[in-house]
């Protein structure tokens, strides 16, 4: 699994970095930013689907391999 | 089958059998009067929020007319910097830091000038006044202004829930546009040259694409997050102390376990919204169950029908803080069960703030009174057809020893 995060969509809700903080951090804008880069653990998978279910934007979409 | 209305007295009185009854038997119609289309399933509001056609348009003659051009009418990137100068503050990982001595001080002046009566009503006393009184800190408007702000406060709530248009109502309602615009903009200036640790100065000196905003701009932001950030957590936090009142076991669980708090309030939000329904524009066509609604049309997303929606939710007239599906995180996030908060760019931005305030004061509520009731015999009305709450809540309690 991988995500990506539409940065133009995000608009700094931080619902990703209250479902998923292990995925998800605040840059100095507060808006979103990834902290795993490539394939996403099998154990946060689960956490990355609450998070990308819970950005209000839908700003992060998760690519299922 | 008759019409549904939703302008109509009996919906005044008790929206929710009309809504079950728009809900189930006619999920697309046009409301005469309101001059707009209505739409109240859980499945058509979700898809009608994630539809880049429909757009916030609507706000130029719904707000506007009180606050000026507002946040809630901006698109694209220039919403998404306008947004970014108060996120760190609203949203971001310091808000409790920021927040949480503010509410509490608060809170507990407004407890302590009754704590000791035995009697209390609640709206006055105490919903109606705290989270005005925390924006009003966190703005850094002056304190001593309070009562002045309290009635445009109370001026903006008539006026967008003057649904008999009572032209004395909407006349004190366009004149706070005024009056705020004179209390302001000697501030926006005073702020511009002595910039303070609040809120006003951070918008004051934030750059947007490496401008500043104008006057105009920075006075309707402040007047909108002045309404925006106290009317809906004021609502809401007396429709949750309703439903708990009217269900005693539900607020003794409280009592006992207060991470249940911010549950009751979820529950609260889905089972009694304080905002009924949001308006947005169609830009262009967009069909819903075989009713074209046309580019240039109105629509009304009945969010309180959509949050009972039998499709979505088990056994939805019932409040219920135990409920299987309500999962207290996701409720104040873009995954909550409930619509209240809307989705979208213009998802509700003080969902952290308005859940923080209602944890934090009813932990303070609940320390200072046992055996809380409503007073002898009253029923409390709920009031309102587009936010809806019971304005009048007059309770009686043991006083506790201070805490």
């Amino acid at each position: 699994m991988k995500i990506t995060v539409n940065r133009y969509a995000c608009q700094g809700h931080a619902c990703c970095h209250a479902l998923a903080p292990e995925l998800f951090g605040l840059n100095d804008e507060d808006l979103a930013v990834l902290l795993i880069a490539g394939d996403i653990p099998a154990e946060l998978e689960e956490k990355a689907r609450l998070a990308a279910q819970g950005c209000p934007e839908f700003a992060i979409e998760i690519i299922e391999e | 089958m008759s019409t549904p209305n939703i302008m109509s007295p009996e919906y005044e009185k008790d929206p929710y059998p009309i809504l079950a009854d728009i809900r189930e038997n006619h999920p697309i119609y046009f409301q005469e009067g309101l001059d707009s289309w209505v739409i109240s399933r859980h499945e058509d509001i979700k898809s009608a929020l994630r539809n880049p056609s429909f757009t916030t348009e609507n706000y130029s003659w719904q707000l506007e007319p009180v606050h000026g051009r507002s946040i809630m009418q901006l698109d694209g990137s220039e919403h998404r910097h306008t947004r970014a100068v108060v996120i760190p503050t609203l949203r971001g990982a310091k808000l409790r830091e920021n927040f949480e001595s503010i509410v509490v001080n608060n809170s507990k002046q407004l407890i302590d000038a009754w704590r000791y009566d035995g009697r209390v009503e609640l709206v006055s006393q105490f919903t109606q006044r705290l989270p005005l009184s925390v924006i009003i800190d966190v703005l850094g408007l002056d304190p001593q202004d309070k009562g002045k702000f309290h009635r445009w406060y109370n001026d903006i709530h008539d006026y967008f829930t003057n649904t008999t248009g009572d032209p004395d109502l909407t006349a004190a309602g366009l004149r706070t546009h005024d009056e705020l615009k004179a209390y302001m903009m000697p501030l926006i200036q005073d702020r511009k040259e002595n910039p303070r640790d609040d809120l006003i100065s951070q918008i004051v000196h934030a750059e947007i694409n490496g401008e500043r905003m104008s006057d105009i701009d920075i006075k309707s932001y402040i007047s909108f997050l002045l309404v925006a950030g106290s009317e809906s957590t004021d609502l809401q936090m007396s429709n949750m102390w309703l439903r708990l009142l009217e269900n005693p076991d539900q607020l003794q669980e409280v009592r006992e376990d207060r991470s249940l708090i911010k549950t009751a309030f979820a529950e609260s939000l889905r089972h009694t919204a304080a905002v009924l329904m949001i308006m947005r524009q169609a830009s262009e066509d967009v069909e819903f169950h075989g009713v074209t609604v046309p580019a240039g049309s109105t629509v009304t997303l009945l969010l309180a029908a959509a949050n009972r929606d039998p499709r979505k939710f088990s056994e939805p007239d019932t409040f219920n803080i135990f409920r299987d599906d309500l999962q207290t995180d996701r409720e104040f996030t873009g995954a909550a069960n409930h619509m209240t908060f809307s989705l979208g760019r213009h998802f509700c931005i003080g969902t952290y703030l308005a859940a923080m305030e209602a944890e934090t004061a009813t932990n303070q509520l609940l320390d200072a009174m046992d055996d809380i009731a409503l007073a002898d015999g009253h029923i409390p009305q709920e009031v309102g057809s587009f936010v809806r709450a019971p304005r009048y809540m007059p309770l009686t309690f043991t006083p506790t020893s201070e805490k």
